[in-house]
């Protein structure tokens, strides 16, 4: 099974084991306090990641809407309501 | 307590003094907090001191604004001058705030008396707001995270607290408890001094009793900012000058279909005849879907991970014991998710907004009715809500309707609108146009004014200071 670094630390890393890869990463985060679960934030990032994959329906994979001027008004009063 | 047009007849009048508005507040939280929670301070040096100073305006014969000489609450996600910003955390530090907010120097501006700080869930990231009740039953959650300022209005407190909202925690609790609350445009209210949850998600504004009130309050509170660069120059209409036009020729859409299903038959029931009686006082009324809804928490929680984790890292690195778990897997699932999680989740933001513009434009709407939530106020103990056979999160169903108008950033106001068959109140959700909260107030004014039901009290109620309304 082969093993790497975090390139943080120095104990070799499972890279075929999700749990340790994901403790390696939060090692490399700086999340080494007892109180962080990698096998708990694994699952939960998993569950998260098939949230964001559920938005493939809305939003195409490639290209899409462009997300980086977002401003809540409509491009000019004409498209507001009647009698607006 | 008195609402907030009855408190501005009342002082002017003479009829009340700022000084016994802000004593009668300052009476109330001492009898009914402890069975509330809704504050984690009250100023009633600094609250008595600046009634004092709106009594002496208003015998001088100036003239503030609508808030001026009336006790308001602030969430403690705000900074208040020589008051900490705990955001119902341990982890925040006691050290009192060196500067006012922005919307808090607007409020002194406009004479309003800041009597203390509201309680909020932990990092403004939960619909609980622990160990806040809910007045209409002390076993049920007000809702959150503003749920300290739900509370503080509903129970007659204060006429107005200010709440946050990234997800709905100014509507949630609203509905909750039974009051008004109001969510500007993105944009409209600066968010200076305020601590973020989710940057490009974060709404600030009022929770009231009245939808005068709240209109009152957004005239105070909105405005550009400086200090906030997303805060828009339009400039700020008087807000409270359309509430009695009525909704006759207003054309509304009443959504169906996502994200409102499941709902519980109560809530139901009271959102269709709520959107009847709009229809009998001369709206024209229209069904609308809007598919890309059901993707609405997705991208939510898409965008407030990765924001909220960039906000915290540091309190996350150093101080993760002190962050109640939910919260800490949330912070640290967006400081290790990709980056095209992030960019993947503000596309369908993109696609939300666009959907809802289609949706009032194609459909010549004035505005959209949604119930503000799913279901009523759960019980303190309660993890999910149980729809026939299928569970759901309590947190994920409040968020399922409220969040698409974080999202979107178009202004959303919830009403009172009944009550289910335990008495608890259920809300109704007025979304309109951007920058057109002239229309959601409008549109909630009429609803008001017809329904009948913001008349009712809950069982903890502080009838304060009688005035000559």
């Amino acid at each position: 099974m082969p093993a790497v670094s975090d390139g943080v630390h120095d104990e070799p890393v499972d890279n075929d084991d999700p749990v340790e890869l994901t403790a390696a990463r939060m090692r490399a985060l700086g999340l080494d306090h007892e109180v962080f679960d990698p096998a708990a934030a694994w699952a939960d990032l998993a569950q998260r990641i098939a949230q964001s994959a559920s938005l493939d329906a809305l939003v195409s994979r490639s290209g899409g809407p462009d997300p980086t001027a977002f401003d809540p008004s409509w491009p000019d009063d004409s498209q507001r309501p009647s009698g607006k | 307590m008195i609402t907030i047009p009855e408190a501005a007849r009342a002082l002017r009048s003479g009829a009340a003094t700022s000084r016994e508005l802000t004593e009668a507040s300052l009476v109330a939280a001492a009898a009914l907090d402890a069975d509330l929670s809704a504050f984690v301070v009250m100023d009633s040096d600094g609250a008595l001191a600046a009634a004092d100073a709106a009594d002496e305006a208003i015998a001088a014969g100036r003239d503030l604004g609508p808030l001026m000489g009336v006790p308001v609450g602030i969430k403690d996600i705000v900074d208040v001058a020589g008051l900490p910003t705990r955001c119902g955390s341990p982890a925040y530090p006691a050290t009192p705030a060196a500067t006012d907010a922005t919307l808090v120097r607007r409020l002194r501006r406009g004479g309003a008396v800041i009597a203390g700080k509201t309680t909020t869930h932990e990092l403004a990231c939960g619909v609980y707001s622990p160990p806040v009740s809910n007045p209409w039953n002390l076993s049920r959650i007000p809702g959150g995270s503003s749920g300290g300022s739900g509370a503080a209005v509903a129970a007659g407190i204060v006429p107005m607290a200010i709440g946050s909202d990234t997800g709905g925690s100014i509507r949630i609790p609203a509905s909750l408890c039974g009051i008004v609350g109001l969510k500007a445009t993105y944009g409209r209210v600066s968010r200076a001094g305020v601590a973020a949850l989710a940057w490009s998600l974060d709404h600030l504004g009022p929770l009231t009793a009245t939808v005068a009130g709240s209109a009152a309050a957004l005239e105070v509170l909105a405005g550009p900012d400086p200090l906030d660069p997303s805060a828009s120059p339009r400039p700020v209409p008087q807000y409270t000058r359309s509430l009695d036009r009525g909704v006759d020729g207003l054309k509304i859409g009443v959504l169906a279909g996502a994200p409102l299903e499941p709902m519980q038959p109560d809530v139901a029931e009271v959102f269709a005849s709520a959107a009847d009686l709009l229809g009998a006082h001369g709206a024209a009324m229209v069904g609308v879907e809007v598919p890309e809804l059901e993707h609405g928490l997705a991208a939510e929680f898409g965008i407030v991970a990765p924001e909220a984790a960039a906000y915290h890292r540091e309190l996350l690195r150093r101080r993760p014991d002190q962050i109640d778990p939910g919260i800490r897997a949330l912070l640290v699932a967006g400081l290790m998710m990709e980056p095209e999680h992030y960019f993947k989740a503000l596309q369908a933001r993109r696609a939300i907004a666009d959907a809802l513009r289609r949706a009032f434009v194609e459909n010549g709407l004035d505005a959209l009715l949604t119930p503000t939530l799913p279901a009523t106020a759960a019980l303190n103990s309660a993890d999910d809500f149980w729809f026939g056979d299928s569970a759901e999160p309590v947190t994920l169903a409040y968020v399922r309707t409220t969040g698409p108008f974080n999202l979107s950033g178009l202004p959303a106001l919830s009403v009172p609108a009944g009550f289910d068959r335990d008495g608890l109140p259920v809300g109704l959700q007025i979304a309109a146009a951007p920058f057109d909260e002239e229309t959601a107030l409008r549109v909630g004014a009429s609803f008001e004014s017809v329904a009948g039901v913001s008349s009712r009290q809950p069982p903890t109620y502080s009838t304060g200071v009688v005035a000559d309304s």
